[in-house]
């Protein structure tokens, strides 16, 4: 008889106990899920990286906050041409900077002008290069303008996996 | 009155384990579905897209050397953004900070982990803000180095 209700007591026991682990997995299982999900979700609408690092790469041709050439009397700007006296590594950190901390998380990049052996980055930049930019530029220097070619180095984000893609 | 004597037979301790083992059963399954239904609405995936879009709009902006006032989404677009907030942080609004500023897009303003966020470095001196409630159009304005977002 004690021989049964001590089986019985045995039996609630251990059911309480796999309850109490089955609430950790499940718990577990809940919150991996989630992420999984989540996760999912937000690579769903992920748009290629090419695009958003086109558009960003622009200011560096474009804009003269960045380096584009800007004319002292007519304030007009030459796209696509570049001012000599603004290519270096404190305009390139005034025209794009990620921050101190995590900034290595977001695009970085090295501008290298072959013609002229130049080259520079942006604060972040660690030589984890997963696209190559190639471009057609022009270089004001002076009076004179001259043809070059300039190519961006582009670190996507030091977390994701590597891959050299080659575009222009 | 409940009978006490039912607890003490074997029985029904079984029945009334087995009873709340369905319980914990159908518990863990409805919440199971209704984190997987929460979380696999279109809702997550439009924010993002919308997210994405403007990201890439204030990126272009901040290349253009001039002013320029962009609408989203397009006229003929059947794209519906009314049922979301978008808002436009800088870290730059005086002048004296960094140039990183953030895009959010949540529903109704509700603080949710499926928020999109996006980070965005902007040159130095420009600053992005702004708040769109709700609207059906949202216009993004460049004036020199100040971006704004509103309805229009």
């Amino acid at each position: 008889m004690s021989n049964k209700k001590a089986q019985s007591a045995f039996e609630i026991a251990r059911k309480q106990i796999f309850w109490i682990f089955m609430g950790l997995v499940v718990v577990v299982a809940v919150l991996s899920f989630t992420y999984i999900i989540q996760n999912y979700i937000s690579h769903l609408a992920d748009t290629p990286p090419e695009l958003e690092l086109q558009f960003i790469t622009l200011r560096f041709l474009e804009n003269p906050d960045c380096f584009a050439y800007q004319d002292s009397f007519n304030g007009k700007v030459l796209v696509n041409t570049l001012d000599i006296n603004k290519l270096n590594e404190e305009r390139m950190d005034l025209c794009y900077f990620t921050g101190e901390s995590k900034g290595y998380n977001y695009p970085n990049f090295e501008l290298y002008f072959p013609e002229i052996n130049l080259s520079f980055n942006t604060n972040e930049y660690y030589g984890m290069v997963d696209h190559t930019y190639f471009k057609q530029i022009n270089i004001k220097n002076g009076t004179e303008i001259y043809s070059t070619n300039l190519i961006i180095y582009i670190q996507e984000n030091m977390e994701t996996s590597r891959h050299d893609e080659t575009w222009s | 009155m409940i009978n006490m004597k039912l607890f003490k037979s074997k029985k029904a301790s079984s029945i009334l384990m087995m009873v709340f083992e369905l319980m914990a059963v159908v518990l863990i399954v409805s919440m199971l579905m209704l984190v997987s239904k929460k979380l696999n609405d279109s809702e997550s995936v439009h924010k993002n897209l919308i997210a994405e879009d403007l990201n890439m709009m204030i990126n272009y902006m901040a290349s253009v050397s001039g002013d320029i006032i962009l609408k989203y989404p397009l006229q003929n677009s059947s794209k519906n953004i009314s049922a979301y907030e978008i808002v436009l942080t800088s870290s730059n609004v005086d002048g004296t900070g960094t140039n990183d500023a953030e895009l959010k897009v949540s529903i109704g303003g509700e603080v949710s982990l499926l928020d999109s966020k996006r980070t965005l470095f902007l040159p130095t001196g420009y600053t992005a803000i702004g708040i769109a409630e709700q609207k059906e159009r949202i216009c993004l304005t460049k004036q020199g180095k100040s971006i704004t977002l509103e309805g229009c």
